[in-house]
């Protein structure tokens, strides 16, 4: 069993992962055993949810049995959930090792972990000097690339894909799941983000992942959230608060059964105490163009002083 | 009193969901409909009259308290509150009867 740092908690992983860093768990606020088994045939269980894409093809698909909860990647993973024991039964469904951890850390941790924390979102963080940003968008906005920006600028990365936001006595800091960059290969080129030389770089799809830190970065006080919209035919920043931000919160926050009402509650109480908090939430319109870059960072900073 | 004759307007109740859950922000309301799992947002007019319909379904008295909160010409206000009622009805968010007087 190995021991990795993953948001505030601990990992003890039978499967290798060596997109994360060592853990400790003395230290951790909760530690997650994950253990590898066999598929198994005949087991009865109700579906709960099906993650459907753009194109109809099933994301992930969510069920429930007497073993507790499944999560399974069509013909990736499957991994069997007790959240009594703090336990993941990885399944393997597939030959291909750094898919399925991909898989795992990406989709299936995050779910899991919005069952103990109501804000898990899609998201990414960067820091520097006791301001901390996080950028949240769809796929493909750019969180990636920025935090990759704000990396060159002198930041340093909490996370590019998944943050945990804690809301507490109307104050609001953040947790990354772990400090790696996935960037595609003309964004790799552009922002040469290769991360230190002892960090391990695995080559998922497209996307190079590369750790940017040698120590899993400590949970921190939010500075400002800052909302992706790209695509636009220039660039345009404005502070925004009201219900469509509270949807654009929840539209990019895990759920683990989106079915739960309970805890659809708490995700939209959650969110609503957020808006309410003093945190400045921004809502960014720009080109997507690495010309950009610059000004966003710019505007950013300054209104931040 | 504003210039909307309440005996032109049919008794419409408007049930809201029971499975929809709503969370305010800033006079502004989402909701999450469980059925279809899908988010909308309420404008503050909108999530006024969300409230005022929790209270009493009966859609002539929620328009009335409306008109006691804004300023706005009365049928204007009716034709905007019925088309945001059908939007709310296509969605599955509420439903409507009709009540004899």
């Amino acid at each position: 069993m190995n021991s990795y740092a993953y948001f505030d908690g601990v990992l003890q992983s039978e499967l290798p992962l060596p997109e994360l860093l060592p853990g400790h768990s003395s230290r951790a606020s909760l530690a997650i055993e994950i253990r590898l088994g066999k598929p198994q045939k005949g087991l009865e269980s109700a579906l709960l949810h099906r993650w459907i894409d753009p194109e109809g093809e099933v994301d992930l698909e969510l069920c429930g049995s007497e073993f507790g909860y499944q999560l399974t990647v069509p013909g990736v993973v499957s991994a069997i959930i007790d959240f009594k024991a703090s336990q993941l039964t990885v399944m393997p469904l597939c030959d291909d090792k750094s898919l399925l951890r991909e898989q795992l850390l990406d989709q299936l941790l995050p779910r899991v972990m919005s069952n103990y924390s109501p804000l898990v979102m899609h998201a990414s963080c960067v820091t520097k000097a006791g301001k901390t940003l996080a950028f949240i968008g769809n796929s493909g906005a750019g969180k990636s690339t920025i935090a990759a920006y704000f990396q060159q600028a002198g930041w340093s990365v909490m996370t590019d894909d998944c943050l945990k936001v804690i809301v507490s006595d109307n104050r609001v800091s953040a947790c990354g799941a772990y400090p790696g960059l996935k960037l595609l290969p003309d964004s790799n080129e552009r922002l040469n983000s290769e991360g230190s030389s002892q960090t391990p770089i695995v080559q998922t799809f497209r996307k190079r992942r590369s750790l940017q830190s040698s120590t899993q970065p400590a949970e921190r006080l939010l500075s400002a959230i800052v909302f992706l919209n790209p695509r636009a035919a220039s660039f345009g920043l404005k502070e925004q608060r009201g219900a469509d931000v509270l949807l654009e919160v929840i539209k990019q926050t895990f759920a683990f059964n989106p079915g739960d009402i309970e805890a659809a509650s708490r995700r939209l109480q959650d969110g609503r105490r957020l808006l309410a908090s003093p945190l400045p939430c921004f809502s960014v319109s720009y080109p997507h163009d690495y010309e950009v870059l610059p000004v966003l960072a710019e505007a950013l900073v300054e209104r931040l002083r | 009193m504003a210039d909307y004759d309440l005996a032109m307007t049919v008794t419409r109740h408007i049930a809201l969901s029971p499975k929809a859950i709503c969370q305010e922000v800033h006079g502004e309301m989402v909701i999450l409909d469980m059925e279809s799992e899908q988010y909308f947002s309420l404008n503050e007019v909108g999530s006024k009259l969300w409230r005022l319909l929790e209270s009493d379904s009966n859609l002539s008295l929620a328009i009335i308290g409306l008109l006691d909160q804004y300023e706005v010409e009365g049928n204007q206000l009716r034709r905007d509150v019925e088309l945001l009622v059908a939007e709310l009805i296509s969605a599955g968010l509420v439903s409507e009867s009709h009540v004899a007087n």
